[in-house]
Order: structure tokens, then C-alpha cells, then sequence
């Protein structure tokens, strides 16, 4: 992301107001899919907050990445509800299909994996979302479906 | 074409009669009291969504363009079952509301030439809502006949399934934000606060605090700002009742927070809603802004010289965030790290200014109290715990749902009787009561009623709604373990004996779910240690914590070790796991006879713990099996078992 | 307001608005902290200082809680000590098992909680967090196994430098304490001050141990090792080791200085002396020019890093001569080798200084002149302390011995250099003889001798109105920015100094930091300030004469500032 399309983000909010800093992130990760160098020194001389504040508060919650993430990303939900109908199953088939393993992306860039928590679907545990599209009561047949249905998408 | 403000004005009007007669057709569509296209809406909340309503939606959309129907289709919120989802509702002018269950894309066009030629699709059917002018469909259950709806007392939860929470018009048709117009017309800010102190509304996230005592403290403190924070964290997984209610009826919460901002003084408010809630935060984002153009939010409202404001902030994702002063942290752009109190919120709060931190459901009740009055209020529920609560029912139950009830009811009925018992005829063994900060129960507590306080005399609490169902084929030990694990990430990490204590009891409970290493960590001498200072460690870190989460993630150990103790000892000494789920527990052996020593399951074992000689049977040394399983996944012959 | 609130059974008079560990503190009752620094608003994180309230169901911490008066406190109950106990059990628990081979063994504040409690079994096992050391930097090292999160570093470099390095990253079990974006510390913005050292209560972060890098030198018989040591250190050294007698601290040092295996013991002072002379003669000609004010100080390694990794195009403001330190490495060099003709590159200078940040500035590249460094190597007052015990060296026993005769005289300059304001104070003496030809009388009631963390006062010397603002530690310094960054000129001289109090309060002073010591240092060397015979650089003798013999080229002594690009 450039640095002029960072600008263009950083616009909307006032500067030397730290509590925009959240705001800014998730605009700037939504845009880019992780939190650049460049966009930290960009936002902390905007918003007047040091990088290591910057970079303290966004490893404090889930939401922030520092590495770009894969053009499929999934979230298998690790909520209660989940883990009592087999999430960590879920989680196991995911990694052995794909090698990967939670927080990593593969080789390939085409997948990255991430344990995720609750998204409310707890109704249709266990639940994965990939690139913000929620699957419900997964099992290994549909997880091996849905990533050969990726797979073949991105060729 | 919203009449929104057409609306509004006649709420304001002392002459209730509507003069234009097409203002007056368009509330009774809105009411659906009498329609003239056929109406049909889609059960679109998350998990609606998840079991395929948008494609259930596309296809009805298809199906009626198709064959030139000129139909309103709509999405609305969940009805609340979530096993019966996508739930779609057909109405056609002139008979009653017909509620489908299940309706997948592919089962769309049998259901609509069905209904639509006035036959029920049986296979669908739900209920419907019986209304004296229209006719019925044969034999369908009538909503109030139907055990999971009869036995509820849907208070919050009235609206949701019911209405378009992307319609401001038909909460206004079915009378909505009459209760907050009343306000800032009729009360003063301290008139509310004893209202709703006087209804006896506690507060639902499950500490209990009185709602109308809250308000007071931040309308005494001298400020010239004042901040409201709709919870909406919802940070227990399993948990979406929250959700539920924002997706099905935005308004009610709106209200609800208007009334409540009114009362104590403040002109700004925030919604910390999770970001994962992506649903719930397009449809409250756009309940807000129909509510700036009806003129019910923003400066002067309705001539009263009252301003009110709502934003919204995507929580960004901790579970510590739901504790007020973590989340008024991260509203500040900070760390989510909570706070000593005092200074408690309602003085200083967000931007060190009075704030008041209620909860989604807590706001959902106040347009309902200040509408019928607290006396009405007060009437449901026990002696101290009055009105509802709502709970999301999930695991091994028949139907996973979502269930508001009067205090006062039993678990029992809760479970069994709203929603249908344990799954698949297996056997209750457990229920988790407000997640990981919450409590583990057992089938003795079954009886027990929802109420605060008769909860907490017998050491439990009534937690956030979130209501897990364990059956005999979960593992307490597996459960309490899956919580730490998770916990120990949640801890904001601030203070030492959370950070460091909920590692130590996830240890401790890791070791007793494995097999006997030869190393002296796994002795049973070290495991028996472990168990003692499971509970020396969880007392300290209750009393000496800094905040609600410290001081509550040992309930649920604390709550099982009273409960399950056999289940511990079994674990402990037997070491097995009747549930089969702690893994490392298993042991695997392989039958002499059945074996035709084919070598597969030797090839999968990941630990190479199979060994011998092809065509001879062969041998499972258990020291080096870790209990996956692959190898009976792999024979084909059934010469694995595992005991 | 007073009132009463019982404590341990017993009626106590407290003051409305005290903390409870304020009244525990005050009437000699001593309960944990861990987390707390004096001064500081509580954050209540280690729980370590908690007590039992009556009517409260959960422990509170100290000091967190102000009294109020339904209170009755215990402070040493059962309950409360084994509460206590179990969390630092839990902190030992993750922490690696090195205090044999820690450089705070002794010196520890976990290691005492653990002694005092009587912790004596290792009850609480589990895993360990296993990170990595962090040696990156030139000051500073940083043990993240070591960091119990206490916070109190975060809190030093934001709150009293102003620099926020460090910040609490992640949550929960991966919670830790590190620089932006998890760079090493050579990448992140430190300024190598080492006052996080200062407060750290275990050994998370230390200085870079040097001392044993020279001593090899001391066994090969062509080199010659130089102590070039900082007045600062002879004081806090007399200070921290009980020195009894009064006899003179020179004789003494240099007893020590030899038996550690030091050819020449050299003080600083020339170095103040000289610097100050060739600040004095840049500000005249600045004055001349009327440009390129104001003037800042370069003599805090600290601040000029500080300065060089803002994005601001003014670094030609800093005062051009390298610091008092450098250059006495510098001189003493040429000096020993043309009198005792011994070829520059056998000649090891050791600087002996309060502070780590010196470690730094002595490898920056303008120090290193025709491949000879100034300064080869610089160790603090700990190390030295360290030194003289290994070689156990008992102060109070040792015969005094006769100076290394070089450099015998230098004003009180090297002195006042070490205290907050004391530059400035230096800097007016040494202009106002340099304008005036006379010596200016007392200085008092410009109050460049209180320590308040911001000043401006203007004073006429000579024909000149001269304007002055002295920060005192960096939480001041947004000001000095905006002064630059309006290129104000009607300010002509702002002494900046990174330490709150200047470098007596350095971060390689010994530890713990205390107010007591601190005030101890300032009264110390104010009396020797104020009895000093010489009082301006231009009176300083041996200075004079080793100008005269023009030993050393001036153009060797000008520092090179650059623009240094960090996270900040
Ligand atoms: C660890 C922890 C997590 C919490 N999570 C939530 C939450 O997810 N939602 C919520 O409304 N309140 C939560 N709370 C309670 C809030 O701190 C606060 O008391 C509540 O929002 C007040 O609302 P009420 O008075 O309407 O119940 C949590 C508290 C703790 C200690
Ligand atoms: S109890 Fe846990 S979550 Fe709460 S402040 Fe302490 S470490 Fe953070
Ligand atoms: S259960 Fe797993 S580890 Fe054990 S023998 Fe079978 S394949 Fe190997
Ligand atoms: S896979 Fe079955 S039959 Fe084949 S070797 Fe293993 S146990 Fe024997
Ligand atoms: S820091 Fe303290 S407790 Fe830790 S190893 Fe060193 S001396 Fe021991
Ligand atoms: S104190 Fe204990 S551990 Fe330390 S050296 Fe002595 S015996 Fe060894
Ligand atoms: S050395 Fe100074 S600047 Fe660097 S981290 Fe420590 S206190 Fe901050
Ligand atoms: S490095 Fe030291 S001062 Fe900083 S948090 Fe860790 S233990 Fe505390
Ligand atoms: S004030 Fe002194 S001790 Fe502190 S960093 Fe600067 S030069 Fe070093
Ligand atoms: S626990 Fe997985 S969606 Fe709620
Ligand atoms: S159907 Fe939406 S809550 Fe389950
Ligand atoms: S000293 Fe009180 S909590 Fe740390």
C-alpha cells in the first residue's frame, strides 16, 4: 500500500488523536490485509503516538497482522461451542491439508490460517469463515471440498 | 419510501386516527395486518446465514421474478433456532403468517409452488401466527402452540425474526420509539433513572447490578460530558445473544440507549460491538443512520433541546474487552488492559469523564419498561430478579437456540422442555453457564432457577446467557483444559497471578490427561500434587486479581471439582478418560487374530509406534503411542481397538 | 483532613487522599511492591503489595487504594502472606533458573521477595518462557527471559525521558515488553541512557559489561592503560563504598586505579575544560554572526541521538565540540605520548563514567581520528565497583597515592558538568570572563541550581542579553522542539540533559536509585564546586600549557552530527 493511499485513509480523522488509532488500523489493514513498517511510521507521525505504542496495542488484540495474509484467509472459530463439536479436528484436517499451521501463510500465498474466536455462529459450530464467508457444521469431506474449490479458483 | 417521519408525527399527535388513507394502508402492510402482495422473509442473522439463507434467498428471489410474482421479499433477523435454520416466512394476502424451517436453496421451489397453490410443504412446516380476520393454514401449529416458543417469554426478543431490522418504518408502525419520545417529552433524566431503578432491571451481563442505581451514580456526578457504551463484546464464545438481538431488532437496542442517555446526561454514545460481528454491525450501522433521518437522533431531537449521538467502534478482538474498563481503554486506543476500581465507570470513565457501561440486553429491556411501567416489569421474574434473560443454547442440545424466559424458570425447563433436550437420545452430563468466567454444572443443578442471587447463594452466578450443553461424550477434564488454553491468551496480562496462574492450571490439567511419561513431571505423586495446587493456585488468583476476569476464569474449575470429582479421580488414577476424548489416555491394541499384518496402519502411525513383520500379526508398544487413532482409521480389517 | 482507620488491630491517624502503602510506608510497616515506583501514579499490576480489607471479599493491593475510613487492614495475616508467597512462586516459575550467573545477584528485588517470603521449594513447575538476550545495542542489553512485566521500564522512558522505546506487546502468555514493531534495540529509538536499568528490579536489562575487553591490555607490557574518570564517579564511589576518611579522593582513586592495573589516571575535568573554552569561542563567534542560535548543548550522548533521529533539518544548532569525555580520551592520547614518547596506538583510554550512553557515543564514527580511537573502551560506576571487588580492594585500608602528575589543575567546570543546569552554570562563568575579563560572583538567584524539568532566564553579559532554557530530563523538551522548530532565535543557549538530574543520576550509577543518594551527590559536589581554587577554564593552567605546546589539532575535537533513522 502506498504511502499517498495511507494519507488518503489518515485524512478522515483528526490528527494527535490517539483514540482514532484503532479506527486507522482497521482501515488500514481492511485496505491492505496487514499492517505495514511504512503505515506505522505513517500513522504514528499523524496521530502522535510512538511506533512501540503502535505496535503494543495492535499485538494486544486479534484483529492485526504484521504480515501479509494468503488471497484465502481462514479462521476456524476456537469458541466453546465450537471446540465442543470438534473444532480442533477442524483445525488438524486444515494444517494437514495445507501444511500450514495457525498464523502462518503458505508458500504459495495462496492460504493463511488463522484460530479465530467466536463469530456468533455458535448455532452451526463447528464454523470456519474464509475471506469473510462463514461455513457452518464443517466437516472433513466440506473442508476438503471447500479448499479444492478455492484451489481450483485460483488457477 | 420511508414514512419514517410520518411516523414519528403521529406518535407526537394527541389524535391517534391516521387521515391519509394511504399513510393508513402502509401501516397496516407495515404491521402486516393486511397486506396486499404476498410477503416473504428470509431468517438472515449469522447463523442463518451460515446454514444458507443467502443462497435460500437467492433462489426465492429467482423463483419469483422468474414467474413474475410480485412479491416483497426481505431479510429479517432469527426467529431463535438456529438447528431449524434457514427459516423463511411466506405471507399471502389474506392467510396467516406461515413460518418453513430448514428451507435450503435447493428445497425453495417445491415449498413456494406449494404455498403458494395454499398447500402446506409439510416437510417445512414451523408454525404459524394465528390472526382472528385471517385465515389459517390446516394443520399447522399456532406459535403459541409450539413448546419452544410457548413456554418462552419473549419480552427483548418480540421483534426479532418478526420485522425487517433494515426497516426503521416497521418498528415505528408496531410502536416503536414511543417510549423515547415519552421520555424527553414527559420525564425528567431523574424520573427514568427511579423508573427503571423501581422496575428492578438488573443488569443482564451477569453481574446483576441494579440498571436504574448505575444511572443515578453518573446523573449525581457533575460533568458537562457524559459518555453511554453499549456493550456489545459479547466476548464469551458461545455466547450471540447480543448479536442475535442487534441483527433481529437494531432499533429496540437504539431506543433503549436514547432513553438511557437521556437519563443520565450524556450526549454521546458509543457501541463496542466485535468485529467479527459483521452482520450485526452492517445492520445496527444502518438502523442508526435511519434513525439520524427520522429526526430520532442527532441535535434537538424532536424540539425536546435534546442531543444524542451514536457511533460505533469495532472491538478488534479480546476477550478482556468486555470488561468496562478494558473496553473504555480500547474506545480510548489503548492496550484493552482494565482498571483498578475505583474509580468506578459511572464517575470516571471513558476520557475520564462519568460513563455509563450497560449491556446490549440490559438496553433492549428499557423502551418495554418506560412503554408498560415498572409495575408491569416487576410482576415477571422472582422476588429480586425480575423481567427475563436470554439464553444461547449450544452443544450437544436438540435445538441450539435462543431462548429468553422469565427469571425464576428452571434449567430443566430451559433444557428440556424449550429446547428439546440432549441431542441424538445421548445423556445430559454438563452445562457451562456463562463461559469460561462462568460456572460448570451438573445435572444435580438442573432445578436450580434462574435468579441472581439464589444463584450466587449456592457460590454460581447467572453469566453473560451463554448456555453450553455437554453430553456424555464430552470430557470435563478436556473442557476445563480447552478453557485455559484458551484463557491463557485472553488474559490481558497485566497482573502476575492471572497471567502466570491460568498457565499453570492449563499445565496441570494437560498433565493429568496424559499418559504416564517416564519422566518424574508425570509421576502420579506430581499429578496428585497437581490437582491440590489446582485449587491453592485458582484461590489465590480469585482473591488477589486485578479485574472480573482474574478473579472468575477459576469458576469453572473450582465449580467442576465440587461436581465431577469422580471424573478427576478417574483421570487421575485410573487414567482414563470414559469420554474417550482425552487422546493421550487411549490405549491401543491390536487383535492377534483379526490382524493380517498388511503393514498400513504401521506406515500412518505417526510416532512409529506399530512394529513388526509383514503377514504376521503386529504389535502397538505403548510407551511410544500418543493416541491419535490413525491406526484404526487405517486397518481395514477392525484388527485395532482401543480401550 | 484526617481521620482513623485500623491497621493490624491498631488505631492510625491517615491523612484523606493517602494511599494505604503511603500510611504503611510512613508508620514502618513494610509489605511487597514490585510494580510501584515513587512518584508515579499505581498501575496495580504485580499484586504484590496486597492486604486484607475487612467486609472485602478479595485481597487489595496497597498501593492502588486510598484509605477511607470504615477500613480495617491486615497487612501480615496468613491469608495475605501465603497469597504473596504463591505469586512470587508463579513469577519463579517462569523465570530461568540463573541466579549464580546473574548479573543482579545480590542485587535483585525478585531474589529478596523470594528470600524475605521464604520461598523454599520449588512448588509451581511449568514451562518456561524462552525468548531471546537482545545484545544489539552498545549500552544496553536486554535479558527478555529475565522480564517479570512489571512495567517499570515503560514507564521510566515514557514518563521521565519522554521516549517511549519500550511498550508492552501482545496479551496474556505472550505478553512482553518490546521495542516498536519488535526490531532489535539497535533499530528502535533507545537513546542508551540506561535509566530503565535504573528501575528495572531484576537483570531484564543491564548495561554491556566492558571491562573485561581492556583487561588484557593491562598483562602485555607495551600498552599503557589510561583511567580517564569522571568527578561524578569519585564522589558516588566514596559514597557507595563508605569512605571514611576524608583524605583526598585523588590520592585514593589513583591507589585504586593503579592496583587494578592503570598506568595513568587522568580527570575528566581538562576535557570540561577544554569543551567549555571552545563552546565559549563558537557562541562568540555565533554572537558575531547573529545566526545560528539558539545554541544546544552536545554534551549528553543521549540527547544528541535524540536530536539526530527527529526528522528536523537543524542538527548545525548543536554546539560542534565533542563531549568533555571524548575529548579527554582524546587529549590524553597525544598528551601521554609525547611526554613519555610511547607511540598513540599503544596507549588504551578507559573512560570511567555514571553513564552507559557514553558506550555509544565512544564508537561513533567522528571518535575514531587517523584510526585511533579516543576512547577504546568505557565502563560505569558499576563496573567499576564490580572491579574493585573482584580485585578486592578495601578503600578504607589502602595507602594513598601520588597523582600521575599530567593535568594537575582544571576549574570547576568538570564538575558542574555532571549536574543538570551545572553546564549552563559553567558556560555563564566561562562567557562572562571570556566578555568581561572578570569572574562572575554567585550565581544563585538565576537558579540554574534547582532541578526543575523546564527553565528559561535571561541575564546580560557583557553588552549581551542572553537567553537560557535548561531541560532537566526530556519531559520538557516538547518546548525546546517548538523553540527550534520556530527557529526562535531570541533563545540562544538551551542545555539539555537526558538524566533527570543530570549525569549523577546517570544510568550506570549503582543501584538501587535513590532520592537520598541522589541529593547526597548534588549537595557533594556543589561544596567542591563552591571551594574550588579555579573557577573558569581560561585560569586552568595545565590547559593553557598543553594548548601552548599545540599537541592537539582543534578540528580533530568538532563532532559530525547526523540524521539517524529510527521507528520512533
Ligand atoms: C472478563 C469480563 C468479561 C466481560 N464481558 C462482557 C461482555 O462480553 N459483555 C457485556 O455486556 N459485559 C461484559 N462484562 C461485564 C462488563 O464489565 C460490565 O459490567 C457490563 O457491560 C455492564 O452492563 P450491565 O450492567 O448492563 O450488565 C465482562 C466483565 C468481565 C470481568
Ligand atoms: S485479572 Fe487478568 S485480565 Fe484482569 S487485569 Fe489481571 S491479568 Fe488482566
Ligand atoms: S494411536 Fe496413533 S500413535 Fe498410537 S499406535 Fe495408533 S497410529 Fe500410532
Ligand atoms: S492395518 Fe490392521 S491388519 Fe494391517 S497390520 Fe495394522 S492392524 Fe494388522
Ligand atoms: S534476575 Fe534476579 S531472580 Fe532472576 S536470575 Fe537474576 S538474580 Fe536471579
Ligand atoms: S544460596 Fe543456595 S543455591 Fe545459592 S550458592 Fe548457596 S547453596 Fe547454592
Ligand atoms: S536506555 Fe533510556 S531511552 Fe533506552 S529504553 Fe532505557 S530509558 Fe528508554
Ligand atoms: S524489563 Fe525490567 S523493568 Fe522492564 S518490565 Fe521487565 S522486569 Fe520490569
Ligand atoms: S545526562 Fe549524563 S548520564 Fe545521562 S545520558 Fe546524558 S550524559 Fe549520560
Ligand atoms: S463458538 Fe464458534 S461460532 Fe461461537
Ligand atoms: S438462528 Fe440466529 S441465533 Fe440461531
Ligand atoms: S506494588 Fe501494588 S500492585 Fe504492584
Amino acid at each position: 500500500m502506498s504511502s499517498s493511499a495511507i494519507a488518503e485513509i489518515l485524512k478522515n480523522f483528526q490528527r494527535n488523536r490517539s483514540e482514532a488509532l484503532i479506527p486507522v488500523l482497521q482501515e488500514v489493514q481492511e485496505a491492505d490485509g496487514y499492517i505495514s513498517e511504512l503505515a506505522v511510521r505513517q500513522i504514528s507521525e499523524y496521530l502522535g503516538i510512538p511506533s512501540s505504542k503502535i505496535y503494543g496495542v495492535a499485538t494486544f488484540y486479534n484483529q492485526f497482522r504484521f504480515s501479509p495474509r494468503g488471497k484465502f484467509h481462514i479462521q476456524v472459530c476456537f469458541g466453546t461451542a465450537c471446540h465442543i463439536m470438534g473444532s480442533s479436528t477442524v483445525l488438524e484436517v486444515i494444517e494437514r491439508l495445507l501444511k500450514i499451521k495457525d498464523g502462518q501463510c503458505s508458500k504459495d500465498g495462496l492460504f493463511s490460517l488463522e484460530v479465530g474466536t467466536c463469530t456468533g455462529g455458535c448455532g452451526q459450530a463447528p464454523v470456519i469463515v474464509v475471506n469473510g464467508v462463514f461455513y457452518g457444521k464443517v466437516t472433513e469431506e466440506r473442508i476438503k471440498q471447500i479448499i479444492a474449490e478455492m484451489q481450483d479458483e485460483a488457477i | 419510501m420511508s414514512i419514517s417521519k410520518e411516523l414519528v408525527k403521529l406518535i407526537l399527535q394527541k389524535d391517534k386516527s391516521v387521515a391519509d388513507n394511504t399513510i393508513a394502508q402502509q401501516i397496516a402492510v407495515l404491521r402486516r395486518e393486511s397486506i396486499t402482495k404476498p410477503v416473504i422473509t428470509v431468517g438472515s442473522g449469522t447463523c442463518g446465514m451460515i446454514a444458507g439463507a443467502n443462497e435460500t434467498f437467492k433462489a426465492i428471489e429467482e423463483y419469483i421474478t422468474d414467474r413474475g410474482i410480485e412479491a416483497q421479499l426481505q431479510k429479517v433477523g432469527c426467529i431463535g433456532i438456529c438447528s431449524m435454520e434457514p427459516v423463511v416466512e411466506i405471507h399471502i394476502p389474506g392467510k396467516t403468517r406461515l413460518f418453513l424451517k430448514n428451507l435450503t436453496e435447493e428445497k425453495v421451489n417445491d415449498a413456494l409452488d406449494d404455498a403458494f397453490h395454499h398447500i402446506v410443504p409439510a416437510e417445512h412446516t414451523l408454525m404459524q401466527i394465528e390472526n382472528g380476520n385471517l385465515s389459517a393454514w390446516p394443520n399447522v401449529p399456532n406459535y403459541n402452540n409450539v413448546p419452544f416458543f410457548a413456554l418462552q417469554n419473549r419480552i427483548v426478543l418480540k421483534n426479532c425474526g418478526l420485522i425487517n431490522p433494515y426497516d426503521i418504518d416497521q418498528y415505528l408502525a408496531l410502536g416503536g420509539y414511543k417510549a423515547f419520545i415519552k421520555t424527553i417529552r414527559n420525564y425528567t433524566a431523574l424520573q427514568i433513572c427511579d423508573l427503571v431503578e423501581e422496575s428492578g432491571l438488573r443488569g443482564r451481563s451477569g453481574g446483576g447490578y441494579t440498571t436504574g442505581k448505575k444511572w443515578k451514580t453518573a446523573l449525581f456526578e457533575q460533568s458537562e460530558q457524559k459518555y453511554l457504551i453499549c456493550n456489545a463484546e459479547e466476548s464469551d464464545p458461545g455466547a450471540f445473544m447480543d448479536r442475535a438481538i442487534i441483527e433481529g431488532d437494531p432499533h429496540r437496542v437504539i431506543e433503549g440507549m436514547a432513553i438511557a442517555a437521556y437519563a443520565i446526561g450524556a450526549t454521546k454514545a458509543f457501541v463496542y460491538i466485535r468485529s467479527e460481528y459483521t452482520v450485526a454491525i452492517q445492520t445496527l450501522d444502518t438502523a442508526i443512520k435511519q434513525a439520524k433521518a427520522a429526526g430520532l437522533l442527532g441535535q434537538d431531537i424532536q424540539g425536546s433541546g435534546f442531543n444524542f449521538d451514536i457511533s460505533i467502534r469495532k472491538g478488534p478482538g479480546a476477550f478482556v474487552c468486555g470488561e468496562e474498563t478494558a473496553l473504555i481503554s480500547s474506545i480510548e486506543g489503548d492496550r484493552g488492559m482494565p482498571e483498578t476500581k475505583p474509580p468506578f465507570p459511572a464517575k470516571q470513565g471513558l476520557f475520564n469523564k462519568p460513563t455509563v457501561v450497560n449491556n446490549v440486553e440490559t438496553l433492549a429491556n428499557i423502551a418495554e419498561i418506560i412503554n408498560r411501567g415498572p409495575s408491569w416489569f416487576s410482576a415477571i421474574g422472582t422476588e429480586k430478579s425480575k423481567g427475563t434473560k436470554i439464553f444461547a443454547i449450544s452443544g450437544k442440545i436438540h435445538h441450539t437456540s435462543l431462548v429468553e424466559v422469565a427469571m425464576g424458570t428452571s434449567f430443566r425447563q430451559i433444557i428440556f422442555d424449550i429446547a428439546g433436550g440432549i441431542k441424538d437420545d445421548k445423556h445430559f452430563k454438563a452445562m457451562l453457564l456463562g463461559g469460561p468466567v462462568g460456572f460448570c454444572l451438573s445435572e444435580k443443578d438442573l432445578d436450580l432457577h434462574v435468579d441472581f442471587d439464589i444463584l450466587r447463594n449456592h457460590g454460581l452466578g447467572v453469566g453473560s446467557g451463554g448456555l453450553i450443553i455437554l453430553d456424555e461424550n464430552n470430557c470435563i477434564i478436556d473442557t476445563l483444559k480447552y478453557y485455559m488454553d484458551f484463557m491463557q491468551y485472553q488474559s490481558c496480562g497485566k497482573c502476575i497471578p492471572c497471567r502466570e496462574g491460568i498457565k499453570r492450571l492449563f499445565e496441570i490439567l494437560t498433565r493429568i490427561t496424559h499418559k504416564p511419561l517416564n519422566s518424574e513431571d508425570n509421576s502420579t505423586l506430581e499429578r496428585i500434587k497437581g490437582i491440590i495446587q489446582l485449587e491453592e493456585i485458582a484461590q489465590v488468583m480469585k482473591a488477589t486479581s486485578l479485574c472480573g476476569l482474574g478473579q472468575s476464569v477459576v469458576n469453572p474449575i473450582l465449580s467442576a471439582l465440587e461436581r465431577f470429582k469422580h471424573e478427576f479421580e478417574e483421570h487421575l488414577y485410573e487414567r482414563k478418560c470414559q469420554a474417550w476424548i482425552c487422546k493421550q489416555l487411549r490405549t491401543f491394541t491390536i487383535d492377534v487374530d483379526a490382524c493380517t499384518g498388511c503393514s498400513l496402519c504401521a506406515r500412518k502411525c505417526p510416532t512409529s509406534a506399530i512394529i513388526g513383520s509383514k503377514r504376521m500379526p503386529y504389535f502397538i508398544i505403548e510407551e511410544k503411542c500418543i493416541g491419535c487413532g490413525y491406526c484404526i482409521d487405517a486397518c481395514k480389517f477392525d484388527a485395532v481397538f482401543v480401550k | 483532613m484526617t481521620f482513623e482507620i485500623q491497621i493490624n488491630n491498631k488505631p492510625v491517624t491517615v491523612k484523606r487522599g493517602e494511599t494505604i502503602l503511603e500510611v504503611l510506608n510512613r508508620i514502618g510497616i513494610k509489605v511487597p511492591t514490585l510494580c510501584s515506583m515513587k512518584g508515579f501514579a499505581p498501575t496495580g499490576m504485580c499484586r504484590m503489595c496486597v492486604i486484607e480489607v475487612e467486609g472485602k471479599e478479595n485481597l487489595i493491593p496497597a498501593c492502588s487504594f486510598k484509605v477511607e475510613e470504615w477500613m480495617k487492614i491486615q497487612t501480615h495475616s496468613p491469608r495475605v502472606v501465603h497469597a504473596r508467597k504463591t505469586i512470587v512462586e508463579l513469577l519463579l516459575a517462569n523465570h530461568p533458573d540463573d541466579c549464580l550467573f546473574c548479573e543482579r545477584n545480590g542485587n535483585c528485588e525478585l531474589q529478596t521477595l523470594a528470600e524475605e517470603l521464604h520461598v523454599r521449594e520449588r512448588t509451581i513447575k511449568g514451562e518456561k518462557r524462552k525468548f531471546y538476550i537482545d545484545q544489539s545495542a552498545l549500552s544496553i542489553v536486554y535479558d527478555t527471559d529475565k522480564c517479570i512485566l512489571c512495567g517499570r521500564c515503560i514507564r521510566v522512558c515514557r514518563e521521565t525521558i519522554g521516549n517511549h522505546t519500550f511498550d508492552f506487546a501482545y496479551r496474556g502468555k505472550r505478553m512482553s515488553v518490546l521495542p516498536a514493531l519488535n526490531k532489535n534495540l539497535n533499530h528502535s529509538n533507545c537513546l542508551q541512557c540506561g535509566q530503565c536499568i535504573m528501575v528495572c528490579p531484576t537483570a531484564a536489562l543491564s548495561d554491556k559489561v566492558n571491562f573485561s575487553e581492556f583487561k588484557v591490555f593491562f598483562h602485555d607490557v607495551n600498552k599503557k592503560a589510561v583511567a580517564v574518570y569522571s568527578p561524578a564517579v569519585a564522589t558516588t564511589l566514596a559514597e557507595t563504598l563508605g569512605l571514611k576518611s576524608k583524605a583526598s579522593l585523588h590520592g585514593i582513586l589513583s591507589a585504586v586505579f593503579r592496583k587494578l592495573g592503570f598506568d595513568y589516571i587522568i580527570d575528566s575535568s581538562i576535557g570540561a575544560d577544554l569543551m567549555l573554552q571552545m563552546q565559549c569561542e563558537e557562541f562568540i563567534s555565533r554572537l558575531k554572526a547573529n545566526d545560528k542560535f539558539p545554541m544546544v548543548t552536545s554534551c549528553c550522548p543521549s540527547w544528541v541521538k535524540y536530536f539526530e533521529q527527529l526528522s528536523i533539518d537543524n542538527l548545525h544548532l548543536l554546539s560542534s565540540q565533542k563531549s568533555s569525555g571524548q575529548m579527554a580520551g582524546h587529549i590524553a592520547k597525544r598528551y601521554i605520548s609525547k611526554k613519555d614518547n610511547i607511540a598513540v596506538e599503544n596507549i588504551i583510554t578507559v573512560s570511567i563514567v555514571p553513564c552507559t550512553s557514553r558506550k555509544y557515543e565512544a564508537k561513533r564514527p567522528e571518535m575514531v581520528i587517523d584510526g585511533i580511537t579516543d576512547t577504546d573502551a568505557v565502563i560505569t560506576t558499576r563496573e567499576l565497583l564490580r572491579m574493585i571487588k573482584m580485585n578486592g580492594i578495601d578503600i578504607n585500608n589502602i595507602e594513598p597515592e601520588p597523582w600521575s602528575g599530567f593535568f594537575a589543575t582544571n576549574s570547576s567546570a568538570g564538575k558542574l558538568v555532571n549536574i543538570a543546569g551545572g553546564t549552563t552554570e559553567a558556560f555563564i562563568i566561562n562567557l562572562h570572563y571570556e566578555l568581561t575579563g572578570k569572574i562572575l560572583d554567585g550565581l544563585k538567584p538565576l537558579n540554574t541550581r534547582n532541578l526543575k524539568e523546564y527553565k528559561e532566564f535571561s541575564l546580560n553579559i557583557g553588552d549581551h542579553l542572553i537567553n537560557f532554557v535548561i531541560v532537566n530530563g526530556l519531559s520538557g523538551i516538547n518546548k525546546v522542539i517548538d523553540i527550534i522548530k520556530e527557529g526562535k532565535k531570541d533563545i540562544h543557549f538551551i542545555e539539555v540533559m537526558v538524566c533527570q538530574g543530570g549525569c549523577i543520576a546517570g544510568g550506570g550509577q549503582p543501584l538501587p536509585a535513590s532520592e537520598e543518594s541522589l541529593k547526597l551527590r548534588l549537595k557533594n559536589i556543589y561544596e567542591a564546586v563552591d571551594s574550588a581554587a579555579i573557577r573558569t577554564c581560561y585560569e586552568n593552567a595545565s590547559l593553557a600549557e598543553m594548548l601552548r605546546e599545540e599537541i592537539i589539532d582543534k578540528n580533530n575535537l568538532r563532532a559530525l552530527f547526523l540524521k539517524k533513522e529510527v521507528l520512533l
